[in-house]
C-alpha cells in the first residue's frame, strides 16, 4: 500500500482573519462512486478533506479550476483550504458523472 | 469494394487483442489468449493500470510483462502494437517508468494513446515525456499502413465533457479524412473505457472512408 496521498492546497487570495485559530476540518467521504455529502456548506478557511473509501481511484477536481486534487488511492485523503467565499462545483474527473459541491461562507468579521 | 463498418468493443483480459484486415476491408479482432493464426495487422492492448493493486488484479505490471511477452512471441510480428489508454492507474512518475520500461520490450512498433488515468491532476506533460507522438508535438496524429488510414484521437483532454474530441481535433480529423481516397479503408482509433464499475463511456470504432464517424 502507498503512503497515504497528504497534499493540501491553499486557495484565494484573501487572508484568513485570526489565522491564529485553528482551522475546522470537514471531511467529505468518497465512497459507492459517490461524494458524500454531495454539498458541504462550511466557512472561508475551513479545511476540506476527501477520504477515498473506494477500490477504485478518484480524484476531486473545480469546475472552475479552482482546484485539482492528485489521483486518490484507496484510502488515500487531500485536503483543501478555501478562503474566498463562493459555490465550489466540482467533479472526479474519473468518473465525471461523481459530481458534488463546497459552499463556502464568510467567515464572521469578514464582510 | 464491400466493406462493413464494424465496431467492437472487447474486453481485454491480459493479453491483447490481434487486429487483421482482410481483402474485404473487415477489421477483425482475436483475443492473444486464443491463438492466432494468419497475418496479424496490429495488436491492441489497453488498461494496464500500472500501479493498481487491489484485489482485482494484484499485480498489474506482470500482466503487462505477460502480454508484452506473448506479442513478442508471435512468429509474425504486427506491424505496430497499440495501447489505446489508462498505461497508468494514478498518473505517477513511477507508474510511468514501469509502464515504459515493459513496453519498451515489445519488438514490434508501439504507439501509445493517453485514458483519463494518464492525465490525473491536468497533467498531460508526464504522458507525453512517457511516450512521445511520432513526429512529436501534436497530440493526435493519422498515418497510412498497408492500404490503411489510421487516425489516433484523444478523448480525455477534457473528461468532464465525457469522451468529447473538442473542435481542434475535430477540424484536423475533418481535413485528415477529406484528403483520403473513397477507396482507402479507416480506421479511428480511441482508447476504449473498459471498467468493471463504470458505463461505458465510448468504445472502438471504425469510421468508413465516407468520413462517418460515430458518437457516443
Ligand atoms: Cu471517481
Amino acid at each position: 500500500m502507498p503512503a497515504a496521498v497528504a497534499a493540501a492546497v491553499l486557495l484565494g487570495a484573501a487572508a484568513v482573519p485570526n489565522a491564529a485559530t485553528a482551522t475546522t476540518v470537514q471531511t467529505v467521504e468518497i465512497s459507492g462512486f459517490a461524494f458524500n455529502p454531495a454539498v458541504l456548506n462550511v466557512t472561508a478557511g475551513d479545511t476540506i478533506r476527501f477520504v477515498n473509501h473506494d477500490q477504485e481511484a478518484h480524484t476531486v477536481v473545480a469546475q472552475s479550476g479552482a482546484f485539482t486534487s492528485s489521483g486518490l488511492d484507496t484510502n488515500d485523503q487531500w485536503t483543501v483550504r478555501i478562503t474566498k467565499p463562493g459555490k465550489y462545483p466540482y467533479f472526479c474527473s474519473l468518473h465525471p458523472y461523481m459530481k458534488g459541491t463546497i459552499v463556502v461562507r464568510a467567515a464572521r468579521g469578514m464582510h | 469494394m464491400q466493406r462493413k463498418d464494424f465496431l467492437g468493443h472487447v474486453a481485454w483480459t491480459g493479453a491483447g487483442i490481434a487486429y487483421a484486415m482482410s481483402a474485404g476491408g473487415l477489421m477483425t479482432g482475436t483475443a492473444l489468449a486464443r491463438g492466432v493464426t494468419g497475418s496479424i495487422d496490429f495488436v491492441q492492448i489497453s488498461n494496464s493500470h500500472i500501479g493498481f493493486h487491489q484485489e482485482a488484479n494484484p499485480d498489474v505490471s506482470a500482466t503487462l510483462q505477460s502480454a508484452v511477452n506473448a506479442i513478442n512471441a508471435l512468429p509474425d510480428q504486427p506491424k505496430f502494437v497499440i495501447h489505446t489508454g489508462d498505461v497508468t492507474h494514478l498518473s505517477k512518475p513511477e507508474q510511468f517508468g514501469t509502464a515504459k520500461d515493459i513496453l519498451a520490450q515489445l519488438r514490434a512498433p508501439l504507439i501509445v494513446l493517453p485514458g483519463e488515468h494518464d492525465f490525473i491532476g491536468q497533467d498531460y506533460n508526464s504522458f507525453f515525456q512517457a511516450f512521445p507522438t511520432p513526429k512529436g508535438g501534436k497530440q493526435w496524429f493519422s498515418w497510412d499502413q498497408n492500404g490503411t488510414h489510421f487516425v489516433a484521437l484523444i478523448n480525455v483532454f477534457d473528461f468532464e465533457k465525457m469522451g468529447l474530441l473538442g473542435n481542434d481535433q475535430l477540424t484536423w480529423l475533418k481535413r485528415d479524412l477529406a484528403a483520403q481516397p473513397s477507396s482507402m479503408p479507416i480506421v479511428a482509433s480511441r482508447r476504449c473505457v473498459l471498467k468493471r464499475s463504470n458505463p461505458p463511456t465510448n468504445r472502438w470504432r471504425i469510421a468508413t472512408a465516407s468520413h462517418a464517424l460515430w458518437n457516443c
